[in-house]
C-alpha cells in the first residue's frame, strides 16, 4: 500500500497486491487524516491480489463514516480478487464499489 | 504498530512438522485395500492443516504442494481411490518433500524444486488417472444425494486477526463446498475513528446448500475453534439467537437471502493461490489426540525458568532445615514438623514441575516405523518392527540427544543383526526378524532396549578384529561382556562391506559417548544366532542429580553417585609411586590411578597422608580412578547450576550447586578429572 498523492485536496492510495493486517494502521491513519480535514479519497485497488478481512471492513468503516462526513470517495479500479473478497464477506454493495467492479 | 506474522512461523512450523509425523505415522498404518477411514481423515487434517498455516504466512509453494496431496487424500476418503502400495509409497515421498519443503522455509534455504516438480507430477498422475476412473464407477447405482441447506452464523472474537485468522479465507473454502450466500452483521462496527484497525468487529449468518456433511463444514472451522461464537444448523433449525439477530443488520443488504434465491459469490477469479483457512492454534490431530492427552504446548524458557525457581525453592528448605536443627527451644518439634511438611511440599511440586518438561519416549521412537520399512526395501530384509512402552516419559532434552544415538542404533540392528530372509530360513528361524525397542523405568532411570533375533555378535570375530588392531593382545582372557564392549571402540567395525547405513566403524563410539555424557550406560547382550540387546540406561532428567557430597579442606564438593563405584579406606602397602609422581591403587585384580583432589584444585587440606583420607572409586567413559578426598558427608540431590552459563567451563567440573548453608559446591566431571588427571601425569614424566 502506499499513499501516491497526499495534499489539501485529495488523498490517492494505491493498494499493492497483498493488503493485509500488517497495513492496517498505517492505512487508518491515512484514511483518518482524510477524514479530519475532509479531503477527497481516491483509491486504486486494481492490483489486488490478496486481501483480508481486516482491511476489508477498514474500508467498510471509512466508506459509512465518509458518508455521513460527506467526503468524496472514488474507486479508480477494483480487481476481480478485491470484490471476490468483498463479496465473499457480503459487503461488496456497501463499499460501493464501481458498476463494472460489481458486476 | 502492524502485526508482525513472524512470531506465529515457529508455532507453525512445530505444528507443521508435528503433522508431518502424524501423517508419516498414519500412512504407514494404511491396510492397502481397505484403509481405516479415521486415518485417511487424520492424514488429511494434518495435510489440511499444513496448507491452510501455510497459505496464510505466504509460503506459496508449500501451499500449492499440499492442495495436492490434499486432493489425492480427499479423494481417498471419498473411497474413490482405492488405498494402494504405490499410492502410500507416493505420499510417503510427499511427506519428505514436504518436510523439506518446510525445513528450506524455516531455514531461509532454497527448495528443491525438481524433487518437488517430480512428485508433485506424480501426484497429479495419480490423481488425474484415478479420478477419471473412478468417477465412472461412482456414477452406477449411486442414490440421489440429499441436499441441505445450511445455515451458519459465525462471529469471531475481536482478536480473530491477529491470531493470522481470515474470515476471507473461511469463506472462500466453504464456499468451494456448495452454493454460498452471506450477509454481514455491522452493528458492532464502531465510528471510525473509534476503529482500531486490527480487532474484528463483524460477524455473519450464511447459508450454504450442498451435499455437506456438518462435519465438512465444522472443519473448515477448525482453525477458529475457541476464537469465535459458531453455529451451525439447518434450515428447520436455525437457533433462534440467530433468527433474532438477522433483521438487525444495520446496512442494507441488497438482496433477501434464501436457499432457492442467493447472491452468488463470483467464481471467475479464485482468491489468491493460497486457498486454504488460516491456522494459527489448531493442529491436525487436536481433537483425537491432544485432546485426550490434555497437553499443553509450553516455551522450554519458560519451564527452565519455572524449574530454576523450583530449584531456589529446595535450597529455601536445606536452609531452613538446617536453621531448624540449631534451633533449642519448645518450639522446636513443631518448626521441625513444619518443616517436614515444607520437604514435603517441595519434593511434591518439584516433581510436578519436572512432569512438564517430559515427553512419552514415542516422540522418539515414531520415526522408526517409517526408517525400518525404507530400509527393508533397500537391503532385501523382511523385518517387524515392534514398540513397546511408548507412553514412558523422558526428559525433552535426553529425548533430542537420546534420538540420533537409537537411529544408529537400530540401523546397526537391521545391518548387522537381521540376517537375509534365506539365511534365516536355512538357519530354521522366520524370514522376518524382528527388531523391538522397549522402553521402561527402573529404579529412577529411564531404560531403552534395542534388540534383534538375528545372528547375534560372533564373540570369535570381535576378539579377531580387535587384535588386529592392537585393541587386546591374543593372551587377554575376556568376559563377554568385555568383548562387546570393544564394538564401543572407536574405529571398529566388524561390517566385512561398508554400506552406507553402517558399517564405518565410526559410530558406536560416539553412541557410546553421547549417552555416557548424558550421565547414563550402554550395554550388550548377545547370543549368537539368537540376536542381541543394547541396553541404555539414562537418568529421568539432566536438571537434577544425585550426588554423594565429600569434603577436600574446608570445600565441599559433589560427586554424581552414578558414577561411583565404592569408597574404601587406604591401605598403604597397596599404594604404588609410579616415575615417582603419579600413585596408583591396587583395587583387588586392577591397579587405578589415585587423582587427589587437593592438588587438582589447589585447596589446602591437613589431610595430604593417603591413610589419613578415603579413596572414592569412580568410573567414567571406561576408565576407573580413585579419588582422594578427607571425608565423605550426605548424599543429596542437588539442583543443577551451569557453570558456563553463570560462569564459565571449568575442566574436571560439570557444574555447580547451592547447598543449604548457601555455599556453592562444585559438581565434579568424572570423566573430565580423569583425563586431566591422565595429562596431569604425562607433563609430570
Amino acid at each position: 500500500m502506499s499513499v501516491s498523492e497526499e495534499n489539501e485536496s485529495k488523498t490517492v492510495i494505491s493498494c499493492t497486491s497483498t493488503v493485509d493486517i500488517k497495513i492496517a494502521v498505517e492505512l487508518f491513519e491515512h484514511l483518518s487524516s482524510a477524514i479530519e480535514s475532509h479531503r477527497a479519497v481516491e483509491i486504486n485497488a486494481e492490483d489486488v491480489e490478496r486481501i483480508d478481512t481486516a482491511v476489508l471492513q477498514l474500508f467498510l468503516a471509512f466508506v459509512l463514516e465518509a458518508k455521513t462526513k460527506e467526503v468524496s470517495i472514488t474507486w479508480l479500479g477494483v480487481s476481480d480478487a478485491f470484490v471476490t473478497a468483498a463479496n465473499l464477506l457480503g459487503i461488496g454493495s456497501q463499499l460501493a464499489l464501481p458498476d463494472a467492479a460489481r458486476s | 504498530m502492524s502485526i508482525d506474522m513472524s512470531q506465529f512461523y515457529q508455532t507453525f512450523f512445530e505444528e507443521s512438522f508435528e503433522g508431518l509425523d502424524a501423517m508419516e505415522s498414519g500412512l504407514l498404518s494404511l491396510d492397502v485395500g481397505a484403509a481405516d477411514i479415521e486415518t485417511v481423515n487424520t492424514i488429511f487434517r494434518a495435510a489440511h492443516s499444513i496448507k491452510g498455516g501455510s497459505g496464510t504466512f505466504g509460503f506459496t509453494a508449500v501451499a500449492q504442494f499440499t492442495h495436492v496431496m490434499e486432493t489425492l487424500l480427499d479423494e481417498m476418503r471419498a473411497d474413490t481411490i482405492t488405498v494402494t502400495t504405490e499410492t502410500v509409497d507416493l505420499l510417503l515421498k510427499s511427506v519428505d518433500v514436504l518436510r523439506d519443503m518446510l525445513t528450506a522455509v524455516q531455514t531461509e534455504t532454497e527448495i528443491d524444486e525438481e524433487r518437488t516438480i517430480e512428485i508433485q507430477s506424480a501426484l497429479e498422475a495419480l490423481l488425474s488417472g484415478e479420478s477419471v476412473a473412478s468417477s465412472s464407477e461412482e456414477i452406477v447405482g449411486t442414490e440421489t444425494p440429499t441436499v441441505i441447506c445450511w445455515t451458519i452464523r459465525f462471529k469471531p472474537f475481536d482478536y480473530l486477526f491477529k491470531t493470522g485468522n481470515d474470515p476471507v479465507r473461511i469463506f472462500q473454502e466453504l464456499s468451494e463446498l456448495g452454493d454460498f450466500s452471506v450477509v454481514c452483521n455491522t452493528e458492532d462496527l464502531p465510528l471510525f475513528e473509534m476503529l482500531d484497525p486490527e480487532l474484528s468487529y463483524l460477524s455473519w449468518s450464511i447459508k450454504l446448500d450442498g451435499v455437506i456433511s456438518k462435519e465438512q463444514i465444522s472443519e473448515v472451522f477448525d482453525w477458529v475453534d475457541g476464537d469465535c461464537e459458531l453455529e451451525i444448523g439447518t434450515e428447520d433449525q436455525v437457533p433462534e439467537k440467530v433468527v433474532a439477530n438477522l433483521p438487525t443488520v444495520a446496512v442494507p443488504v441488497p438482496e433477501p437471502l434464501s436457499c432457492s434465491d442467493e447472491k452468488k459469490i463470483p467464481e471467475s477469479t479464485p482468491l489468491a493461490a493460497t486457498p486454504a483457512p488460516a491456522l494459527v492454534k489448531d493442529k491436525p490431530t487436536k481433537k483425537s489426540t491432544a485432546a485426550d492427552q490434555g497437553s499443553i504446548r509450553v516455551s522450554i524458557d519458560k519451564v527452565d525458568a519455572l524449574i530454576n525457581m523450583v530449584g531456589e525453592l529446595v535450597i529455601t528448605q536445606s536452609m531452613l532445615g538446617q536453621l531448624g536443627e540449631q534451633i533449642d527451644d519448645d518450639r522446636l518439634e513443631k518448626l521441625q514438623d513444619g518443616l517436614a511438611q515444607l520437604e514435603r511440599n517441595t519434593r511434591e511440586l518439584q516433581e510436578s514441575v519436572m512432569r512438564i518438561r517430559m515427553m512419552p519416549i514415542s516422540f522418539a521412537f515414531q520415526r522408526f516405523p517409517r526408517m525400518v520399512r525404507d530400509l527393508s526395501n533397500q537391503i532385501g530384509k523382511e523385518i517387524e518392527l515392534r514398540l513397546q512402552g511408548e507412553s514412558t516419559e523422558l526428559d525433552k532434552t535426553l529425548m533430542e540427544k537420546i534420538s540420533d544415538p537409537l537411529v544408529h542404533l537400530v540401523r546397526n540392528s537391521i545391518d548387522h543383526g537381521i540376517e537375509t530372509p534365506n539365511d534365516r530360513e536355512a538357519a530354521g528361524k522366520s524370514r522376518v526378524g524382528i527388531v523391538e525397542l522397549n522402553a521402561f523405568h527402573q529404579g529412577g532411570n529411564v531404560v531403552i532396549e534395542i534388540s534383534d533375533d538375528g545372528k547375534g555378535i560372533d564373540r570369535e570375530v570381535i576378539t579377531g578384529k580387535a587384535i588386529e588392531k592392537g585393541l587386546i593382545s591374543e593372551s587377554d582372557i575376556l568376559t563377554d561382556e568385555q568383548v562387546f564392549d570393544l564394538i564401543f571402540s572407536p574405529g571398529f567395525s566388524t561390517a566385512k562391506v561398508v554400506s552406507d547405513i553402517s558399517g564405518r566403524g565410526v559410530g558406536m563410539d560416539v553412541v557410546k559417548r553421547n549417552i555416557r555424557e548424558l550421565g547414563g550406560s550402554v550395554e550388550i547382550q548377545s547370543k549368537k544366532n539368537e540376536g542381541s540387546k543394547i541396553i541404555i540406561r539414562l537418568p529421568l532428567t539432566l536438571a537434577i542429580l544425585d550426588g554423594q557430597l565429600i569434603q577436600v579442606g574446608s570445600h565441599t564438593y559433589i560427586v554424581p553417585l552414578v558414577s561411583i563405584i565404592e569408597s574404601l579406606q587406604v591401605k598403604e602397602s597397596q599404594v604404588n609411586a609410579i616415575a615417582g609422581q603419579a600413585e596408583i591403587y591396587k583395587l583387588r585384580d586392577e591397579y587405578i590411578p589415585i587423582v587427589r583432589l587437593h592438588n587438582s584444585f589447589s585447596v589446602n587440606t591437613d589431610v595430604t597422608q593417603l591413610t589419613d583420607g578415603l579413596i572414592v572409586v569412580v568410573e567414567g567413559d571406561g576408565q576407573r580412578a580413585g579419588l582422594f578426598v578427607d571425608d565423605l558427608l550426605g548424599q543429596q540431590q542437588v539442583v543443577i547450576k551451569s557453570l558456563e552459563t553463570n560462569f564459565r567451563p571449568v575442566e574436571g567440573v560439570s557444574g555447580a550447586t547451592i547447598l543449604g548453608d548457601g555455599t556453592v559446591a562444585l559438581i565434579l566431571d568424572v570423566t573430565g578429572l580423569i583425563k586431566l588427571s591422565r595429562q596431569e601425569r604425562i607433563v609430570a614424566a
